[in-house]
């Protein structure tokens, strides 16, 4: 997801984070007080458990940094330059920048969820959807999902695909300029609860269901430190676990950061599924999404399984 | 205009990028992924050139209509505000304001006012040429020989032939320097303007390629893109020695 | 013989940054009509600044200026002025310089292109007439100017140092060149300068200025019988008196 309003909020950490020296400091010495260690996430509602990692570190001495992007694509970009090798990471642009040649490790299950189909009140079905514009924000596992959905409704080829950032959608909704909206978190609450549109498809019914955000590395990374990543790995796993279990948490991150209403941001939260539940259900999906951009021309093959997903420090 | 031998040293820097940039994929500095190698750029160029083109077409596109209503406002504007000093009181501090706004800040409002699609893209386009065009045109008619308007006003020449005969064509040297800038400022505005949900255009498949890791169809896009600004400007420069021949007399080798 | 212009009481004062400045005070001046008359003085005594008023460039703060009769109400019809830099439109060739100020009195095209003929020829630039202003010399953009000037047939011919910036020759040349079409044209000439030598040749009277604040300190009569020699004893002997005339301009108060 591009954010690009952030983009220039964010612009000084991006220039310290992206141009900085390598993410992991060199060894402390043995007895050293804290680790510096910084990891990437990106400006999104799934990502938030990130920032509940810390304190998990803390006792075994790590000084956890998130670094944080704009896009989940920009997030990437940061970790094949080699400057911030593990953290939340988009699972579809992950496997991505692993089949040009940059080897990456999916370790764990992040955040299931977080996007869905508004549309404007006239329309009632899929059918009505024909020949009108849908927005929805490109490369993205949104993007995925609806091709897949629009190629099983008939509609292949017969929507307009009006390609524009997430926070950029729901105003051309309002205004009748598009149809409807695949559109993620918060933004496609906040169109639903303002009256602009209406839920017409929670689009986990395709091959791929809710697979959206991962814990990833580059596998570089994973090879040089199992320790730091199984610290990593367990650190995201509790967090994760915390947000799963207290909505009120991530209610409490999408009204800050989002500056979205109490209402909205309860209602987006019951959109995102927190989970580090890595087993076969995830895997499946995993490479159901891997062959739906490939249908979709959006990922050249898919990627090597064995090596690609490493849930070994899950345990 | 011949192009003058001595300025195809202007090459050279290029060509030492050129050099800098193999031999840093040679050495395997950066991961393949972002930094592609010369000759896979070259490769997508091969395999994509109907794609590039056409993307370029419409990228141009937008640029020439945005450029051409900046044109067709700010002249008319500027030379009514040079001219009139009360109006040049009113508008000052409004474009002083409204020139500092960069296009990227104004995407939101762009798709409130105007929608999504071509639209919205040529209103940034427009807006980044309009400000360098309006503020020489105001300073071209602010420079003009005052001798000059004495003979007009002692010949009690209307406003419309001092505009027509005098005003438009002294200001036209400094009117073409806004629209070299003009036209520089609405190419590098063309990348923001496509993000509005445009599906053509050097932007949109930058964009894109960025979206799908794809870097040689980026970097591909940034040789068009900086080529196509290359040629605009030494259009622009062609043009204006065309029409303001007569500043030849008056300036030693302009610029 | 009919008074040509009248100025009765003249005065200018500029509101200035620090203060008001009196250029003008008190100007009394009569010229009839085909007469030649020259303003003399030396830098600063405002001179020009009557010029600029009787071309109504500038309204008098105090007094009137009639042109046959009527009384002064922004450039008058009857008037055409030649400046020092000639204010010629540097896009325009000779013709076109030429035509400009009948273009402004909605003279036909047809009917301009024939007058400019006509004082081109007069002034002898029938053969540079699509020359642009940059390749003349200054002498012959000081007859453009003046052929432009004469084209709106003016009953007064304004020139404000009209040959100040030409070397001893040209300005020779020209002023005999002048003489030549005042005597064909009988036109009213007002002339401004600070040659005294130049002022004894062409004048018929001379008004001299003195400064702080410009006022008339006198009129002189020029009796010498046409064409003037410069050696005569007579020239010399008014030219003397005249220095002497404007003598304590320069020992006065600091110009």
């Amino acid at each position: 997801m591009t954010t690009r309003r952030k983009f220039l909020a964010t612009a000084t950490s991006l220039a310290s984070g992206a141009l900085a020296a390598p993410a992991i400091m060199s060894r402390a010495a043995l007895g050293q007080a804290l680790r510096k260690v910084r990891i990437g996430s990106a400006f999104t509602t799934t990502t938030n458990a990130a920032y509940l990692m810390p304190k998990y570190l803390k006792p075994e001495g790590i000084d956890l940094e998130i670094v944080s992007f704009p896009s989940l694509v920009q997030r990437m970009q940061a970790v094949a330059s080699g400057d911030v090798d593990a953290g939340n990471g988009g699972l579809s642009a992950t496997m991505q920048i692993d089949v040009k040649g940059f080897p990456m490790s999916v370790l764990a299950n992040g955040c299931d969820g977080g996007w869905m189909l508004v549309a404007s009140p006239s329309i009632t079905s899929f059918a009505d959807l024909k020949g009108k514009k849908i927005g929805v924000q490109n490369g993205s596992i949104g993007l995925v999902s609806l091709l897949w959905k629009l190629k099983h409704e008939g509609l292949d080829g017969a929507v307009d695909l009006a390609f524009m950032d997430n926070q950029d959608q729901p105003i051309p909704l309002m205004r009748g300029d598009l149809a409807a909206i695949c559109c993620f978190e918060p933004y496609a609450t906040l169109a639903e609860l303002q009256g602009w549109g209406k839920k017409l498809w929670v689009p986990y019914d395709t091959p791929m269901g809710k697979t959206n955000l991962g814990f990833v590395a580059s596998s570089a990374f994973v090879k040089k430190d199992p320790a730091l990543t199984r610290s990593l790995v367990q650190a995201h796993v509790k967090a994760t676990n915390e947000m799963a279990s207290d909505p009120a948490i991530a209610i409490k991150t999408t009204i800050d950061q989002f500056k979205m209403t109490p209402e909205v941001a309860a209602a987006s939260t019951k959109n995102l599924f927190f989970s580090a539940e890595s087993g076969k259900a995830f895997q499946d999906g995993l490479k159901a999404l891997a062959a739906m951009m490939i249908d979709a021309k959006l990922l050249d093959r898919a990627p090597d399984w064995s090596r690609f997903i490493d849930i070994s420090f899950l345990a | 205009m011949r192009v003058p031998a001595f300025r195809v040293f202007g090459l050279l820097p290029l060509l030492l990028l050129l050099a800098a940039w193999q031999i840093a994929v040679v050495a395997g500095v950066y991961p393949t992924v972002l930094l592609p190698a010369p000759a896979a750029v070259i490769a997508a160029f091969a395999q994509n050139w109907p794609d590039i083109l056409a993307n370029a077409g419409a990228s141009v596109t937008r640029v020439i209509v945005g450029v051409g209503i900046a044109f067709c406002v700010a002249v008319p504007a500027g030379m009514l505000i040079g001219r009139y000093r009360a109006l040049d009181r009113v508008t000052d501090w409004s474009i002083q304001i409204f020139r500092s706004v960069p296009p990227i800040a104004l995407i939101p409002l762009a798709i409130l006012f105007f929608g999504i699609g071509d639209r919205p893209a040529i209103i940034l386009i427009f807006l980044a040429a309009l400000w360098p065009l309006l503020i020489n045109t105001i300073f071209g008619v602010r420079g003009i020989d005052r001798t000059m308007l004495k003979v007009a006003r002692a010949a009690r020449a209307g406003e419309w032939l001092i505009f027509v005969d005098i005003i438009l064509p002294a200001a036209m040297p400094s009117v073409f320097t806004g629209l070299r800038l003009a036209i520089g400022g609405g190419w590098l505005t063309v990348v923001t303007a496509e993000m509005i949900a445009v599906k053509s255009g050097l932007g949109y498949m930058i964009l894109t390629a960025q979206l799908t890791f794809q870097s040689q169809l980026i970097i591909a896009g940034i040789i068009v893109i900086g080529a196509i600004g290359l040629l605009a400007d030494q259009g622009t420069r062609l043009l204006r020695a065309r029409v303001c021949r007569w500043q030849e007399g008056l300036i030693a080798q302009a610029e | 013989m009919s008074s040509f212009l009248e100025c009765i009481g003249v005065g200018k004062i500029y509101e200035g940054k620090s203060g008001a400045v009196e250029a003008l005070r008190g100007i009394d001046l009569q010229c009839d009509t085909g007469e030649f008359v020259c303003l003399l003085g030396l830098s600063g005594c405002g001179k020009s600044t009557l010029l600029q008023l009787i071309a109504g460039l500038e309204p008098a703060t105090s007094g009137t200026i009639a042109i046959n009769g009527k009384a002064l109400d922004g450039p008058s019809a009857e008037t055409s002025i030649v400046f020092q830099d000639h204010g010629l439109f540097p896009w325009m060739n000779v013709a076109r310089n030429v035509e400009f100020n009948m273009k402004a009195r909605g003279v036909t095209g047809k009917e301009r292109r024939a007058r400019a003929a006509e004082f081109l020829a007069m002034t002898g630039l029938s053969a540079f007439h699509d020359r642009y202003p940059h390749e003349l010399s200054g002498g012959m953009r000081q007859r453009v100017g003046i052929a432009r000037a004469l084209t709106t047939r003016p009953r007064g011919l304004l020139m404000d140092e009209p040959f100040g910036a030409l070397d001893a020759r040209t300005r020779g040349n020209l002023q005999e060149e002048l003489l030549r079409i005042w005597e064909t044209q009988r036109t009213t000439i007002v002339f401004v300068t600070h040659s005294i030598d130049e002022a004894v040749f062409l004048a018929d009277r001379i008004a001299v200025f003195s400064a702080r604040p410009g006022r008339i300190s006198t009129i002189v009569n020029v009796d010498l019988p046409r064409p003037r020699d410069p050696n005569a004893p007579r020239f010399t002997e008014l030219a003397r008196m005249l220095r002497a005339e404007l003598a304590p301009n320069l020992h006065g108060a600091p110009l």
